[in-house]
């Protein structure tokens, strides 16, 4: 990363850069359109002296591989969007509080979060930490609900199911919570895996529920939205130092723009989405009352989020 | 030279040593990878044998360390893949020489390896966690890399010790 | 996009320096992409993180679990029953072991779905059987890495999943139902192509057919089949992934050599173990070092370079057709398959279809010339498997596989200019 580009007439103190910005997901998914728009902002508001390079679709890694990379510094890779939850496991105390289930009601809630005062302090967490790098904006994929092999009706359908979850703390506390068993499956091997039997359900936002074509096999969601799939476009502190004040200007701008654009997006895909998952035959339904839920998993809610309970309250006061 | 005959003939029932306690090692990482597997699915079925959100991480780990240690046995058995389809048109000092050159920038890789490796799992494990186990350091996802280099430059030795007295005997001293 | 072609330069060049002055490949990979780095000022730490990144990836598990598996049943007496077995079935005809070998392919490696897997399982029985029979070493090895490419295509294949998520809203149902002919058909080839090689280097002919020596080698290699039956039945009804299975496989023979067939004591399994890391010492390291070698390639966008320098080239669809087989075939040669599936996907899809090439049919395209890969030097990780499991040299293996090679470029060609192989069967369900 940081190589010249070409020289263009820019200001003497402006070294033209380019960036290398790792996207897990391809172009035409929420996130990867989320990170188009970013790229083009940046490049409009830095005058061309900023430039991204987009490495989409995973091939610079998963998002740890991606995360081991920026934190090992030098420059492989400048950004990246991420999972607001992947950086738990780097020591992100309050990131985590944003993967705690059942914690946003609505969308509505998390984009007064994502607006709020509270949020710069949540996406410089990991600066403050030393692991080198930083928050830019936030951004989401969706709520994250349970799918699977049979009838979901209620969340009593869910006992006794093997779920398919990563395999972090917080999201197999929720499914114990509820009275099904975690079980590990890699992600590539979840639609042979679901239709075989090996597991009963598992759980991604509705666009992934489609894009992956899990509703072939796994043809009943239930819509519980458990977390929001909160993401974030991240930058190293060496590639962030790199650049000019004008510069970094231009990539908080361009994050306004792109996050404002990601929620309009994301909410418009989701219903698209559910309107091609009824027409193939996929069963969803609706949660009424998430009082049972958030109930059961009271547990995990309280462990995850007892070393910044007061924090917490304020995100849950929020809506 | 008389000093490098004499060296080789006196590490190698050291080395002899060192490839056993290896090898065993690589043994053992595949006996509890096969291991962890398959109670992993097991408990899946069997409610009183654990399935542990950890299995994969540890299987993973389990396998780098393999991966990395059975190598340099193979630098020692001499059997990693190379192409010597040319073999039969070059001339054998010029194989030797190769050979010789070979080892050497593994064994440079190796110190690379020790250097780099090091660095990057002492940063890495200061900074992160397994997602399963967020009290286990990624510290030691990392260290087979730094383990990786410390094996080569020790099998390394010995390989170069014995092309230099290949060179200087000739062939015949071969057994 | 950055296009630093002297940074590409470095890294091809002195890799392929590397390999022909008779470096150790896995070495080989490793030191060129330091080379890389240095030119372009990268941090060394990528090579590293890349390692590590290589071989922790679940699905590669089944390699090492498997290889266990072949030698705990050569030992133990399972492969004897095996070979006894399929002995029985197919050893009046010239060739029939390579039969059976290309045929097991076709089920086991589909429910593998992973090539590499397949070669380790698969190979680690056959090869040494297929020996013993009178067949050469490095005739068994082709046989079986070839094949172990129908296991791409014959459903389930996580990398159709990988497919078809990057080309963006296509069925799996269909992609998977798309496979079986294509496999089917490469089994027939290399059918063909196996049967006229055995009886030009006269591989032996066993006894006529005989139905109560079948009956009977049946009944005696029960728990060796059962081996077998575990696998398949095991994960297509939802008890464990495929990659579970090995390890599932892998315990299974350990009691039948032990207890059932006592070809082995303890102490003969902890000797077993000894070749088994013998073999994983010279895979292992190939695929961790591979991975700092493709993500480089990725980094500096080779392959989109090489997709957008070939295809402005002309307008005739059948040339075009064929320069995209050509774009996916080289790639094939430097690069893993999940990466070249999602780098190339979203930029040659646009040009397929525009040529009357639907996206399932490129989907198959895809698969089979990225399994061909596999395949070829100087990297290729089930090239690499077939020499380490069959002990056979990379040059002799590769000199082998050369008539498989055509066999299964004359596939591809079918599977490019004859849609309807791919789209039969999805149009059938739809
Ligand atoms: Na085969
Ligand atoms: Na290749």
């Amino acid at each position: 990363g940081g190589q010249q580009g070409d020289k263009s007439g820019a200001p003497a103190e402006e070294k033209p850069v380019t960036l290398v910005y790792a996207e897990v997901n391809n172009l035409e998914t929420i996130v990867g359109k989320t990170g188009l728009k970013f790229k083009e902002e940046v490049e409009r508001l830095s005058g061309g002296t900023v430039k991204l390079d987009i490495q989409h679709s995973g091939v610079l890694g998963a998002e740890p591989d991606v995360l081991d990379a920026m934190l090992g510094g030098g420059g492989t890779i400048d950004m990246s969007r991420i999972s607001a939850f992947a950086l738990t496991s780097y020591g992100g105390e309050k990131s985590k509080l944003l993967s705690i289930p059942y914690t946003f009601t609505g969308r509505e809630h998390f984009w007064k979060f994502a607006t709020s005062e509270l949020a710069p302090e949540f996406l410089l967490e990991p600066h403050e930490n030393g692991t080198g790098i930083r928050g830019l904006f936030y951004g989401e994929e969706g709520f994250r609900h349970f799918f699977g092999t049979s009838p979901l009706n209620t969340m009593a359908d869910l006992a006794g199911m093997k779920i398919r979850v990563s395999n972090d703390p917080v999201a197999r506390g929720m499914v114990e919570g509820i009275g099904a068993s975690p079980t590990v499956v890699s992600y590539s091997e979840l639609y042979s895996a679901l239709q075989s039997g090996v597991v009963d359900a598992a759980e991604q936002p509705i666009a992934n529920y489609y894009g992956m074509s899990f509703h072939e096999v796994a043809p009943y969601m239930i819509l519980d939205g458990h977390t929001l799939g909160a993401i974030q476009v991240i930058i190293t502190d060496e590639a962030w130092d790199k650049l000019s004040p004008n510069q970094q200007n231009a990539l908080v701008e361009a994050g306004k723009i792109a996050s404002a654009y990601n929620r309009e997006l994301s909410e418009g895909a989701e219903n698209e989405v559910l309107k091609k998952l009824a027409a193939e035959g996929a069963v969803v339904v609706e949660v009424k009352d998430k009082g049972p839920w958030q109930a059961a998993c009271a547990d995990v809610i309280k462990e995850s989020s007892a070393s910044n309970a007061a924090l917490y309250q304020k995100i849950l006061d929020m809506q | 030279m008389k000093a490098v005959f004499e060296m080789a003939d006196k590490i190698k029932p050291f080395y002899d040593m060192i490839y056993k306690v290896v090898l065993f090692l690589c043994k053992l990482l595949l006996i509890i990878d096969i291991g962890i597997t398959a109670m992993a699915v097991t408990g899946r079925y069997v409610s009183f044998i654990p399935d542990p959100a950890w299995s994969e991480e540890v299987v993973l780990t389990c396998m780098a360390y393999m991966a990395v240690l059975s190598a340099a046995l193979a630098i020692r058995r001499n059997a990693h893949i190379r192409m010597t389809a040319l073999d039969r048109y070059l001339p054998k000092k010029l194989i030797s020489f190769l050979d010789m050159f070979a080892d050497l920038a593994v064994m440079a890789l190796g110190f690379v390896m020790i250097v780099v490796g090091w660095r990057y799992a002492q940063k890495l494990g200061s900074r992160g966690f397994y997602v399963s186990m967020p009290s286990v350091s990624r510290f030691w996802m990392y260290l087979p890399v730094p383990l990786a280099g410390v094996a080569m430059v020790i099998f390394e030795v010995e390989t170069i010790v014995n092309q230099i007295k290949k060179i200087v005997l000739g062939e015949d001293s071969e057994k | 996009m950055i296009v630093d072609s002297m940074a590409i330069f470095i890294l091809l060049g002195s890799f392929l320096l590397l390999v022909l002055i008779r470096f150790p490949i896995a070495y080989a990979v490793a030191l060129s992409s330091i080379l890389c780095l240095l030119y372009q000022g990268l941090p060394l730490t990528t090579v590293a993180q890349q390692m590590v990144k290589g071989i922790s990836s679940f699905s590669l598990m089944a390699v090492p679990f498997f290889i266990t598996m072949g030698y705990l049943m050569g030992s133990g007496g399972i492969s004897e029953k095996l070979i006894a077995l399929a002995d029985a079935c197919v050893g009046w005809m010239r060739g029939g072991m390579a039969m059976v070998n290309i045929v097991a392919s076709y089920f086991f490696g589909g429910i593998s779905g992973s090539a590499a897997a397949d070669t380790a399982s698969l190979g680690s029985i056959m090869i040494p059987m297929m020996v013993e029979q009178g067949y050469d070493d490095d005739f068994a090895t082709a046989v079986t890495i070839t094949s172990s490419c129908e296991g791409l295509l014959v459903p389930p294949s996580h990398n159709m999943v990988i497919y078809a998520t990057t080309a963006g809203g296509l069925s799996v149902g269909s992609l998977f139902l798309a496979g079986y002919l294509p496999a089917a058909i490469l089994a027939g080839t290399l059918m063909i192509g196996s049967y006229i090689i055995s009886v030009k280097r006269k591989y032996p002919k066993g006894a006529k057919f005989n139905l109560l020596n079948l009956l009977k080698q049946f009944a005696v290699s029960f728990w060796a089949l059962a081996a077998i039956i575990i696998v398949v039945v095991g994960v297509v009804g939802g008890i464990f992934t495929a990659t579970e299975s090995a390890a599932i496989a892998v315990i299974y023979s350990l009691i039948v050599s032990v207890f059932i067939y006592k070809g082995l004591d303890w102490k003969g399994v902890w000797k077993v173990l000894d070749q088994a890391v013998h073999t994983l010492s010279i895979v292992l390291i190939l695929i961790a070092t591979s991975s700092i070698f493709g993500f480089l390639l990725t980094r500096l966008n080779v392959p989109t370079l090489a997709a957008q320098t070939i295809l402005g080239l002309t307008e005739n669809p059948i040339i075009l057709a064929l320069m995209l087989n050509l774009i996916l075939l080289v790639l094939g040669m430097i690069m893993d398959m999940a990466p070249i599936i999602l780098i190339a996907t979203p930029i040659l899809l646009p040009i397929a279809t525009s040529i009357g090439i639907s996206p399932i049919q490129f989907g198959v395209m895809i698969i089979l010339n990225c399994g061909i890969g596999l395949l070829t030097p100087p990297v290729g990780s089930v090239l690499f498997i077939g020499s380490a499991v069959g002990k056979v040299p990379i040059e002799r293996v590769v000199k082998a596989t050369l008539p498989f090679y055509v066999l299964m470029i004359v596939t591809l060609m079918l599977l490019t200019f004859i849609p309807s192989i791919s789209l039969f069967l999805p149009s059938l369900f739809n």
